[in-house]
C-alpha cells in the first residue's frame, strides 16, 4: 500500500514536472505572431466593428479609414489561411467576451475549394484563444484530429533555429503583457495597431506569375459553406450585423479566368439572397467603385499596396455610410 | 480517430479512468463502448459492415458448436452428416465474410481488368471501405476456422464475440490476433497493475518516436526522391533505403502505440514484429515482419493446402516425376506460391502488390528447391555457416533483397521502379541530397534532418541489436527508480514532439488494408 502510494505520489510528481516543462517551451518557443495581437484587441476591448477573412481583406481593408468619420472602433481579424470555420470560432470568442456591433466577412471564393490543412493552419487561432467555452469547442470541432503535438507542443510548427535566438524577447513579451507592434514591421509590410496589414508597393514585372482560378460549384469543400452559413446564422441569432464583401481582383485575372469567376460571383450571389445577407462584391455590382489596374496590386490575387488599400477603405466606408447597401 | 491524434489519447485517458475506477463487472461493458466509439468516429456507415461480421461469425460459430456437440463419437454416420453440414455452415460463413472484403475491397479492381480486355465497359463504383475490414475478416474467420477444427469453443454469447471481433486496437493496422489467446484476456478482469501502465506508456512513447521522427522524416525524402526520379538520380538507393525505414517505421511504430494501448488494459497481444532486418533469408523475414498475417497464412491457408488431397496427389506424381527430394518439395513449394500470391492480394487489388507477393512466394519456392545444392556449395567452398561474417552476409543479402522488392512498391510503374534500380547501381552522388527540399522547413533545413534521421536509425539499430542478443529493455528500465523510468519516458516524449517535421502528421500505411 506504501509502495503504491509512493509510486503514484512519483508519477503525479513526474507528470507534473513534465507539464511544466511543455508550458514552459511553449512559453518559449512559440513565437509572438500577429494574431496574438490581433485576438487580445478584440477580447480585451468592444469594437463596433470587426472585420473576418482572408489575407486580401486584411490588406485591403484599414478599419480606422472604413469607419472614418463615424467615430466608431473596428479592427481587422483577416488572416491568409482564416477558413469560415475559423471566422465562426472567433466570433464565438467576441461574443463570450466582447461581442461587436457588426461583422463584415471578406470572401475570397477561392478557400470554397480548399479543405483546410490541419496543423497550424488551426493553432494560429487556437493557441491565442484565451480559456472559453470557445477554445474548448474549436478544440472539439477541429484540432481534436491534429496529432498531440498541437496541444502538447504547438511550436513544432516554427524553425527552432528561428525561435531559440529570440527566446528571451518571446518570454518578455509573453509574461510582460507587452502587445507592441514593432516587431512585425517587415520588408515588404507593416502591421497596424487596428489589425490592418500594410503592403509596400510593388511593380507589376514582379508580381509573383499567376496561379489561375479554379470554382466549380460541385466542387466545393461543403464544410467551407455550413460555417459560413452557421457564421450567418449565429450572428443573426446574436443581433450582430452580418455583410460579406468580395475584394476586386486585378482586371488581368479576371480576364484571364472569366468563366470560373463568373461561376463563383453567381454562386454567392445566390448564396447571399438565400440567406438574406448583404453581399458587397468589387467586380460585379461595384466594380467601377475601385481600380482593378495592377498599379492598385501587389500581386494577381488581389492583395493591394498600402496607398491602394487606403483609397479603397475609404471608398467602401462611404458605400457603407450612405446606406448604398 | 487518428491514433497519434489528441482525441484518441483523452480516449484512451477517459477509457482506462472508467476501466479501473468502475466495479470490474464493468469492465467488458466499457470496452465494448469503447470499441463502439471508436468505430462509431470513423462514420456510422463502416459500423453496418463490422456488425453484419459479427453476426454472421456469431451464428455459424454457435450452429458449428451446437452440431458439433450434438452428436456422439461412436455414432459415425451421425457425426459424418454433422461435419458436413458443419462444412457448409463454414464455407457459407467464410463466404459471407470474405464475400464482403472482396466486393468492397476488389471490385473496381476486377471491373478494371475486364475493361481492359477491351470486351466489357463497366463503371468505376464508389464503394466504402470500412475501417480495419481486412483485419477482422481474417479475426473472425480464424475463429470460424478454429471452432470447426475444434481447437476452440464456440462462444455462446454475442457481446462476448463482438468485443473480440471489434476489439478497437488491432482495428487500425493489426496484429490480426486469435480467440484462443486474445478472448480469455478481454473476459477476465484485470486489476490495476503499474507494470501494464509502465509497459503501455513506455511502448506507446517508442511507438511515437518511430512514427514522428523517423517514418514521417524518412517520408519527406522517399516521397520527393521517388516522385523525381531523374532530378535525384544520384542519390536514388537511398530513396528506397528512405523507403524501408519510413515502412518499418510506420508500421511497427503504429502496431508498438496499439500493442502499448492494450497492455494498459491488462491486455496483451500478439507480436507483429521481431527485428525483421536482422533476417538471415526471406522465409525468416516473414517470421519477423507482420508476424500475424504470416502466421495466419500458415496456419488457414498453407497447412490446409499442403495437406489436402489434391497437394498429396501432386507430391506423389512429382516425386514419380523429379525424384523423391526433389518431388517432396513441389507441394510445399506451390502452396508457398499461393500463399503469396493471397499476401500480395490482401495488401490492396493492384498488379504491383500481387507481383511484389509471388516475388516473395517465388524467392522461397527457389530457396526451397536449392537447399541441397546451396548445402553442398557451401561445402564446396569451405564456407562455414555458423560464423559471423556468414551470418553478416545472410542479413545484407535478405535486406537487399526485400528492398529491391520495395522498389515496385514506391512508385506507380514498372518503368519508373527499373529506372530507379538502374541509378541506383549506375549512379551516386550524396551530395544531391542537399537539394531536396525538408518539407515546410525547406532544403536549409536538409543537413539537420538528416541528422536526426540517422541518428535515430542508429538508435532503433542499437536497441534492436540488443534486443536480438536477448535484452529486454522493458525489463531493465523496470528495474531502474523511478526518476530514471520517468527520465526515459520523458527523452521519447520530446523526442517525438520536438524532432519530427513540422508537416502535420501523416496517416498509417497499413490504415486502409
Amino acid at each position: 500500500m506504501r509502495s503504491s502510494r509512493r509510486k503514484l505520489f512519483s508519477l503525479v510528481l513526474a507528470l507534473c514536472l513534465v507539464l511544466a516543462f511543455l508550458i514552459l517551451a511553449d512559453l518559449a518557443l512559440y513565437p509572438c505572431t500577429f494574431i496574438r495581437n490581433d485576438v487580445h484587441a478584440v477580447v480585451t476591448d468592444r469594437k463596433d466593428l470587426v472585420i473576418l477573412g482572408s489575407s486580401n481583406g486584411k490588406m485591403d481593408l484599414d478599419p480606422d479609414v472604413l469607419l472614418a468619420g463615424t467615430g466608431k472602433t473596428g479592427h481587422n481579424l483577416c488572416v491568409g489561411g482564416e477558413y469560415p470555420v475559423d471566422a465562426f470560432y472567433l466570433t464565438k470568442l467576441m461574443l463570450e467576451k466582447n461581442p461587436p456591433e457588426q461583422i463584415l466577412f471578406e470572401l475570397d471564393p477561392g478557400y470554397f475549394m480548399t479543405e483546410k490543412e490541419p496543423g497550424n493552419n488551426y493553432l494560429l487561432f487556437f493557441h491565442e484563444f484565451p480559456v472559453s467555452l470557445a477554445k474548448l469547442r474549436y478544440f472539439a470541432d477541429t484540432l481534436r484530429n491534429c496529432d498531440l503535438r498541437s496541444v502538447l507542443f504547438p511550436a513544432y510548427e516554427y524553425s527552432l533555429s528561428y525561435e531559440l535566438p529570440r527566446i528571451r524577447e518571446t518570454l518578455r513579451r509573453k509574461l510582460s503583457g507587452d502587445y507592441s507592434i514593432e516587431i512585425f514591421k517587415g520588408k515588404v509590410q507593416e502591421y497596424h495597431e487596428n489589425g490592418f496589414i500594410e503592403k509596400y508597393p510593388v511593380q507589376e514585372e514582379q508580381f509573383p506569375a499567376y496561379h489561375g482560378f479554379e470554382f466549380m460549384v460541385n466542387d466545393q469543400v461543403r464544410r467551407n459553406t455550413e460555417y459560413l452559413e452557421k457564421l450567418s446564422g449565429l450572428c443573426g441569432k446574436r443581433g450582430i450585423d452580418f455583410r460579406i464583401a468580395v475584394m476586386p481582383v486585378p482586371q488581368t485575372a479576371l480576364d484571364r479566368d472569366p468563366e470560373a469567376y463568373g461561376r463563383a460571383w453567381s454562386y454567392f450571389d445566390d448564396f447571399c439572397a438565400a440567406h438574406q445577407i448583404r453581399l458587397y462584391n468589387f467586380n460585379t455590382e461595384y466594380y467601377d467603385a475601385f481600380s482593378h489596374e495592377a498599379a492598385c496590386y501587389v500581386d494577381y490575387d488581389g492583395h493591394m499596396n498600402g496607398e491602394s488599400a487606403e483609397e479603397f477603405s475609404g471608398v467602401f466606408g462611404t458605400i457603407l455610410r450612405e446606406g448604398r447597401g | 480517430m487518428p491514433i497519434i491524434s489528441n482525441a484518441f489519447f483523452l480516449f484512451i485517458l477517459a477509457g482506462l479512468l472508467l476501466y479501473y475506477l468502475l466495479p470490474r463487472k464493468a469492465q467488458m461493458p466499457v470496452l465494448l463502448v469503447m470499441n463502439l466509439l471508436f468505430y462509431l468516429s470513423y462514420g456510422v456507415r463502416a459500423l453496418g459492415f463490422l456488425l453484419f461480421s459479427i453476426c454472421v461469425t456469431y451464428a455459424a460459430g454457435k450452429w458449428i458448436g451446437k452440431l458439433q456437440s450434438g452428436v456422439s463419437r461412436e455414432d459415425r454416420d451421425a457425426a459424418e452428416i454433422a461435419n458436413r453440414k458443419c462444412r457448409r455452415i463454414l464455407i457459407l460463413a467464410m463466404l459471407l465474410n470474405f464475400g464482403v472484403l472482396g466486393v468492397l475491397k476488389y471490385t473496381n479492381f476486377v471491373f478494371g481488368n475486364l475493361n481492359a480486355l477491351g470486351l466489357f465497359s463497366l463503371p468505376h463504383l464508389d464503394f466504402l471501405l470500412p475501417l480495419g475490414i481486412s483485419y477482422y475478416t481474417f479475426q473472425s474467420v480464424g475463429y470460424l476456422l478454429d471452432v470447426y477444427w475444434k481447437r476452440i469453443p464456440a462462444e455462446e454469447s454475442f457481446l462476448r464475440l463482438a468485443l473480440f471481433v471489434s476489439f478497437f486496437p488491432y482495428m487500425v493496422q493489426g496484429p490480426i490476433s486469435r480467440y484462443g489467446t486474445l478472448a480469455h484476456q478481454l473476459y477476465g478482469p484485470h486489476d490495476f497493475r503499474w507494470n501494464h501502465i509502465r509497459y503501455g506508456v513506455l511502448r506507446i512513447l517508442w511507438g511515437l518516436f518511430k512514427k514522428m521522427v523517423l517514418a514521417d522524416w524518412a517520408a519527406v525524402y522517399a516521397d520527393q526522391i521517388f516522385a523525381r526520379p531523374d532530378q535525384y538520380a544520384g542519390i536514388a538507393g537511398f530513396g528506397v533505403l528512405l523507403y524501408t525505414v519510413e515502412l518499418y517505421g510506420n508500421f511497427s511504430g503504429g502496431i508498438d502505440i496499439m500493442i502499448g494501448t492494450a497492455r494498459m488494459f491488462g491486455i496483451t497481444m500478439d507480436e507483429n514484429f521481431k527485428r525483421p532486418f536482422f533476417s538471415v533469408s526471406v522465409t525468416d523475414f516473414w517470421r519477423r515482419w507482420h508476424i500475424t498475417l504470416g502466421t495466419w497464412m500458415k496456419d488457414y491457408v498453407m497447412y490446409p493446402l499442403t495437406m489436402s488431397g489434391a497437394m498429396k496427389k501432386l507430391g506423389k506424381k512429382s516425386k514419380k516425376v523429379f525424384g523423391k527430394k526433389t518431388g517432396r518439395n513441389v507441394p510445399i513449394a506451390l502452396s508457398n506460391l499461393i500463399v503469396f500470391f493471397l499476401v500480395g492480394v490482401w495488401h490492396g487489388p493492384t498488379w504491383g502488390n500481387i507481383g511484389w507477393g509471388l516475388y516473395n512466394g517465388v524467392i522461397i519456392a527457389f530457396s526451397i528447391f536449392a537447399e541441397n545444392r546451396y548445402r553442398q556449395l557451401k561445402k564446396t567452398l569451405h564456407i562455414n555457416d555458423k560464423s559471423r561474417g556468414w551470418h553478416v552476409f545472410m542479413v545484407l543479402r535478405t535486406f537487399a533483397l526485400m528492398n529491391l522488392s520495395w522498389y515496385f512498391d514506391c512508385v506507380d510503374s514498372l518503368q519508373t521502379a527499373l529506372k530507379m534500380i538502374r541509378y541506383s547501381v549506375t549512379q551516386f552522388d550524396p551530395s544531391v541530397f542537399l537539394t531536396v527540399s525538408a518539407g515546410k522547413q525547406g532544403a536549409a533545413y536538409t543537413p539537420v534532418a538528416l541528422v536526426i534521421l540517422l541518428t535515430g536509425c542508429v538508435c532503433l539499430f542499437a536497441v534492436s541489436f540488443l534486443q536480438e542478443k536477448g535484452v529486454d529493455f522493458h525489463r531493465v528500465i523496470a528495474r531502474q527508480p523511478v526518476m530514471i523510468q520517468v527520465t526515459v519516458c520523458f527523452v521519447l516524449l520530446m523526442a517525438a514532439l520536438m524532432l519530427g517535421p513540422m508537416s502535420a502528421g501523416r496517416g498509417f500505411i497499413y490504415a486502409q488494408f
